[in-house]
């Protein structure tokens, strides 16, 4: 290979330049040029609107509250990073395919962590430059090359962020072993992407009397010499991103510092904990006795629900994404259980929608996404009778989610208790239903993109759940409107029927 | 009236199935009696796997019938698969279950009371040297570990007839040796072993009868004398079966 980019093989940047190709492989697919026009036009805007924001304000030291939402707005890119970052060290540590390559290969274990970590310090800021870099670009152009240090600021940020994450998710495999530690840093990774929002929600859960408190509180840390003055090193990566030398200097050092010490100190860990989630780690073979024993159950359905509420489980995509869910629905909840019966009309159907698409997505992994096939093709079982369990399976645990709101709506609303049960199930089921009626194969890792090449699948999906939501809502405030929303549900579930005729003869 | 004893384990009648238009399955014939050891045969893309699957139920014949201790596939499919049992050649199992949970879930599925399941279980796990690994998830098991479990979630329900595609794949020598062991075993109580091989020298040991199958169709069957005597008339006396299988699979592409 020859040219003025390329460098040595097996050499540290020439890994990094591997690990930036695989990142960028595949981002657009074949609309890659598409994708890239509108980012430019997007970017020149971008800078068009930095250009005027620029001019218009002044150079001078922002009033205290502007400040104050920069240096917050900073801590919620880097929690967001954060998330970001956890879940690419899952993924670059454990779960890429070219591992055992590169660690078979001469080159140092260290080299290979180092490229690693860098690889995912380079992909982390990317976003937030796209946003931030026409105010860099514009800045000398107006009176504000300060501005320039949003370059590296971001970098350094970045890279004290990933020198973070690295380090959580070994010590999560020195705890709990490289499989468990891959799952609970998924989840962690979204925890901390949900942390910010539930932070925002706190007034609105709390109540105005605990908001009151909370503020004064605040704006007593906020006073001169208190933790958080506008001088607290606290808002130091707000402030390195306008320029200021010592928070910019002291950002720096402490992100290629953390970074140094721990590609220094943890590769070993790195190879430790990926030979662990290839071989098997040496702690589970020493399986404790009760892991050994299992109390066999009698009866197709006791043993058939069991093993999909096992897997369900056991798979952390379902926990983080029914976490989510419950998480960034619990302020809206207390919001609107505290309020009125217009606000109530709103919390039936908002969880009816929310329900539903938890359920079309677990009845997804428990009928589509059956890891053994052949197996229940052998068995000696009706398959439309296995099929029904599986969608019972799904449903059971969302209903047992449900039935708290259930319970207290039956105590307080019982004509709005009525009708989110009504519309539940029939949401629920003809989610369910959608899975049977419509059979199609698929990998549990691909939970995200099920849709995929199901483009008109999905939207007849998403008109059957917000057409059972819709109908929620018109029971309750808009009953003129009711055979139209019932009219959509019950459409989109007949053409969901139709278009899988063809694969359930191919089936039979 | 038919004495139980005489209704084949399998008997394939004009079994076919296309892909794309092509001839997987070519109206094959094969008729296996009770408690015998029968090997198939054939090089790659013969149908060996396409023709057991339909056997299996997993795939539907284009047309043909086949029939397990009398129970047609298509037509009968409960109280054939009650009776069967069927190992693919790269089992697909639960990687988040672990091997007890993954045997209890097959016994459901197979409706053995859990007073017959759990012993059996702990039984085939000790015998294939799995039941040190029962507080272990599948996803953490080697290929031979995961082929192990999968065979003892077919013996589970002590199936009459016992179908395995390539069963020592994967295996080590000492697991190979305890898979031809029990094979043989269950076939000395009667029990009927069908696989698939591509190492001769194990349908050559193990195997009564063999069928060799090209094309999707079987173009011989026998026992490793008569395919021995076939191969001799056409000019190769004290053959091994892997001559015999060179030459007729030659001789008929």
């Amino acid at each position: 290979m020859s040219g003025r980019f390329a460098t040595r093989p097996g050499s540290t940047a020439w890994l990094i330049r591997h690990e930036m190709r695989l990142a960028w492989r595949g981002v657009g697919g074949r609309r890659a040029t598409l994708l890239l026009v509108v980012l430019a036009v997007l970017s020149v805007a971008l800078h068009v609107g930095a250009w005027s924001l620029l001019r218009r304000s002044s150079a001078d030291a922002w009033p205290p509250i502007v400040a104050y939402l920069v240096g917050g707005a900073a801590w919620l890119c880097i929690t967001l990073m954060l998330a970001q970052a956890i879940a690419a060290s899952v993924l670059a540590l454990f779960d890429r395919g070219d591992l055992d390559l590169l660690l078979s290969s001469p080159l140092p274990t260290r080299n290979v962590f180092l490229a690693r970590g860098l690889g995912i310090a380079a992909n982390l800021p990317l976003l937030y430059l796209f946003f931030l870099a026409p105010l860099a670009d514009v800045g000398p152009f107006v009176g504000r090359a300060n501005l320039l240090a949003i370059y590296p600021a971001l970098l350094a940020i970045a890279l004290a962020v990933t020198a973070l994450a690295l380090a959580l998710t070994l010590l999560l495999v020195r705890w709990l072993g490289a499989r468990r530690a891959r799952s609970v840093a998924q989840v962690l990774g979204s925890l901390v992407g949900a942390a910010m929002f539930l932070v925002f929600q706190i007034p609105n859960v709390a109540g105005p009397q605990f908001t009151r408190h909370l503020v004064g509180r605040l704006v007593g840390w906020a006073r001169p010499g208190g933790a958080l003055a506008l001088d607290s090193p606290l808002w130091w990566p707000a402030r390195a991103l306008q320029g200021d030398m010592l928070p910019m200097l002291a950002i720096a050092a402490l992100g290629a510092g953390a970074f140094w010490a721990v590609v220094g100190l943890a590769h070993r860990r790195f190879l430790d904990g990926t030979q662990e989630s290839v071989t098997g780690s040496a702690r589970r073979s020493l399986a404790s006795p009760r892991a050994g024993t299992t109390r066999f159950r009698a009866g197709l359905w006791r043993t058939m629900l069991i093993k999909e509420w096992r897997l369900i489980a056991r798979d952390p995509q379902v926990i983080m994404q029914t976490l989510m869910q419950v998480l960034y629905m619990m302020p809206a909840m207390l919001l609107i259980m505290r309020g009125t019966s217009q606000a109530l009309a709103l919390l039936v159907p908002m969880v009816v929608y929310v329900a539903s698409t938890l359920a079309s997505n677990i009845a997804w992994l428990t009928v589509a996404a059956e890891d053994a096939p052949e197996l229940l093709g052998t068995a000696p079982v009706r398959r439309g009778r296995l099929r029904a369990l599986k969608v019972l399976a799904a449903l059971l645990p969302v209903w047992l989610l449900a039935s708290p709101l259930i319970a207290w709506l039956a105590w307080r609303h019982p004509f709005e208790a009525s009708i989110f049960v009504a519309c539940l199930a029939g949401s629920t089921l003809s989610v369910g239903a959608a899975q049977v009626w419509y059979p199609r194969q698929g990998r549990r890792a691909d939970l995200k993109k099920r849709m995929q090449g199901h483009g008109i699948l999905g939207v007849l999906e998403l008109t059957v759940v917000l057409g059972w939501a819709g109908l929620a809502y018109c029971l309750g405030a808009a009953p003129a409107w009711t055979p139209l929303a019932l009219l959509a549900a019950a459409l989109a579930s007949g053409a969901i029927w139709l278009l899988g005729r063809a694969r359930r003869e191919d089936e039979a | 009236m038919t004495s139980p004893d005489s209704i084949p384990a399998l008997e394939i009648d004009g079994l076919a199935k296309q892909f794309g238009g092509k001839p997987a399955v070519d109206r094959l014939d094969l008729r296996i009696p009770q408690g015998e050891f029968h090997a198939l045969l054939g090089p790659n893309g013969a149908g060996k796997t396409t023709t057991l699957r339909m056997v299996a139920g997993l795939l539907k014949p284009d047309a043909g019938t086949a029939r397990i201790l009398g129970h047609d596939i298509t037509r009968e499919p409960i109280a054939a698969k009650r009776v069967l049992a069927f190992l693919p050649d790269d089992p697909l199992l639960y990687g988040k279950l672990r091997p007890l949970e993954y045997l209890e879930f097959v016994a459901g599925l197979w409706a053995i009371e859990p007073a017959t399941a759990a012993p059996r279980a702990e039984e085939l796990l000790r015998w294939l040297d799995l039941w040190n690994h029962t507080g272990e998830l599948v996803e953490g098991f080697s290929r031979g570990m995961r082929q192990k479990l999968a065979l003892a979630g077919a013996l589970i329900h002590d199936p009459q007839v016992l179908i395995l595609d390539e069963p020592l794949t994967g295996l080590d020598a000492g697991a190979a040796r305890q898979v031809k062991d029990l094979l043989v075993e269950r076939v000395a109580r009667g029990h009927t072993v069908i696989l698939t091989t591509h190492i001769l020298e194990i349908a050559e040991r193990l195997a009564q009868r063999i069928s060799i199958i090209q094309g999707g169709r079987i173009i011989a069957q026998g026992s490793l004398d008569e395919l021995r005597a076939h191969a001799a008339s056409h000019g190769g006396p004290g053959a091994t079966l892997e001559d015999v299988f060179l030459q007729l699979t030659a001789t008929t592409a």
